[in-house]
Order: C-alpha cells, then structure tokens, then sequence
C-alpha cells in the first residue's frame, strides 16, 4: 500500500510540474506558485474540517509538539523553484534529472541513517543501481532527442 | 558548479520531504497539510507583495490548471504518509518509478498539448537497473 502511495506521489509529481508550468506560463512563476499554494489550502481547510468532524484520523496520540525544522516545508518549496530559475537553464536538461535525483536519494540515505541510527547498504546499493539506471535512459534520450534545453519551470514549480 | 547546485535542489527536495513528514508526525496529516499549505501561502504571498509582482496575468489560463494545487494535497499526503512509514529513500526510488511512468505516458501521447515524443524501446535496460535497485533497497526494508 505504502509503494503504491509512493508511486502514485511520483506520478502526481510529473502531472503537477506540466500544470503548475503551463500555469506559470501564463501568470508568472511565483504568481503561479501562489495560486497553487493558495488552491492547496482551499483544499485541505475542508479536508481537515471533515476529517475531525467523522474522526477520520486518530489525533489522540498525537504529541503536537514539532521540532522547528518541521515547519520549513513550504519555504524549502519555494526556495526550489527560485533555484531551479537560476540553475536548470545552465545544464543540459537531461542530466539535470540525474543530477536532482542524486541529491535527492544521498541527503535520503544521510537522514534515514540519521534517524534509523544505522546505516543500510542495502539502500545506497539500490541507490547507486537506480542512479546508473536513470544515467543510461538520459544518454539515449539525449542521442535521441538532442540536448534540448529545459524551460526553468518546468522542474521546480509542481514542487511541495 | 551548476552541478553542485542541482544535487543542492535534490537535498533541498529531501529536506522538504524530511520536514514535512516530522510534521505530519507530530500532527497528524490532515493538520499538517493545512499547516504546510498556509505557511506556503502566506510566504509566497510576502515575497510577491515585497517584490511588487503584477497580479495582472501574461496570457489566459486554461480553468483547469488552477486545480493542480488540489491535486497538490494529495500530493502531500502521499508523501507524508509514505516518508513516515517506509523513509526517505525508498519513498524518493518508489516515487522517480511514478515519475518515469507518468512522464512515459505524456510524452509518448502528447497529452497537456506537449509534444509527442515516443517510447524509445532502447530505455528498457535503464528501467532494468532502476528495478533491480528497488529490489535491493525493499530487500530488507
């Protein structure tokens, strides 16, 4: 169920990125962002009411106390996209993808180790498997496609 | 240095990840998601009114584009959950497989009037790789 979830994440990842730049397009980039942000919230106001007012959720156990660095969420998603302003357009787009990802997956395997208080090879052998994958598929993309370059947009905005 | 700097926006997608699921552990999802999509909203809201940003669009917008902000919650939620039930890792590996899927299919349909680019056969060995990588991250996971 949790893999389906984070497959599905993956998916809605793809979808948000070519709506949010295609709405970007139209209304500017951190217009663009706004909206989405501000559509979000619309959104989960009444999932939230209606999930305490059927007790969808068991709240009881909840501690209610996060540390600080919990609250950065939003802003580490708007800080994405203004990076991904200045930065995508400097490299060839298909190693763009590459090269996220392997930040993305390293600082995982950092902070599972971090939390878990051990560190799994099994996950940085996956993690380096996955990553010669993803390299491969970039190349023939690239001999296939040509290097074309990538609208700044369209990495950063679906992001959150 | 471009480099460097967009293995950074991959640590930052992470720390995100990390951030939002610390919450979701303290408040549970459906408070967290208000919470995260208020601070992003208000903070968005700032930077625009401080940088005198033009509320007045370029060009019109089909209605439906408006919406990915709702699919965003769900969005969130998935990746809440799942951050916190099986980490970041494999949750990061599991949800580049949706990526490639998804864009998959976009790219060789055309869909959202994008052009058509078509499944290239030649990728399956990477898919191969990025398989086996799943199998040996969810091994002992």
């Amino acid at each position: 169920m949790m893999y389906l979830f984070a497959i599905l994440a993956g998916a809605m990842v793809v979808l948000s990125m070519v709506m949010n730049s295609q709405l970007a397009h139209g209304v500017g980039i951190f217009q663009g962002v706004f909206i989405n942000f501000a559509a979000g919230l619309l959104t989960s106001l009444p999932v939230y009411f209606l999930c305490s007012f059927f007790e969808l959720e068991a709240l009881g156990d909840m501690s209610y106390a996060a540390p600080w660095y919990a609250f950065l969420g939003a802003f580490y998603a708007i800080a994405i996209v203004a990076a991904c302003n200045v930065v995508i357009p400097k490299i060839p787009v298909v190693y763009s993808a590459v090269l996220i990802f392997l930040g993305q997956i390293v600082t995982g395997l950092v902070l599972d180790a971090l939390i878990a208080g051990f560190f799994d090879p099994y996950k940085a052998v996956g993690a380096l498997l996955i990553t010669a994958g993803l390299f491969l598929n970039a190349k023939i993309d690239a001999e296939t496609n040509g290097e074309t370059d990538a609208k700044p947009e369209t990495v950063g905005v679906g992001v959150r | 240095m471009y480099q460097a700097s967009a293995m950074a926006i991959g640590t930052l997608i992470t720390l995100m990840l990390f951030a939002n699921g610390s919450l979701q552990s303290a408040f549970g999802a459906s408070r967290s998601l208000v919470i995260i999509h208020a601070t992003g909203t208000l903070a968005v809201l700032v930077y625009l009114l401080v940088k005198r940003a033009s509320f007045k669009g370029k060009e019109p917008v089909k209605p439906f584009l408006y919406l990915a902000g709702a699919m965003g919650v769900l969005l969130v939620f998935f990746n809440i959950t799942t951050v916190t039930a099986i980490g970041l890792t494999l949750t990061i590996a599991l949800g580049l497989v949706g990526q490639i899927i998804a864009s998959s299919v976009v790219d060789h349909y055309g869909l959202f009037a994008l052009e058509k680019r078509r499944w290239n056969m030649k990728k399956l060995s990477g898919f191969a790789l990025i398989a086996a990588g799943i199998a040996v991250m969810a091994w002992k996971a």
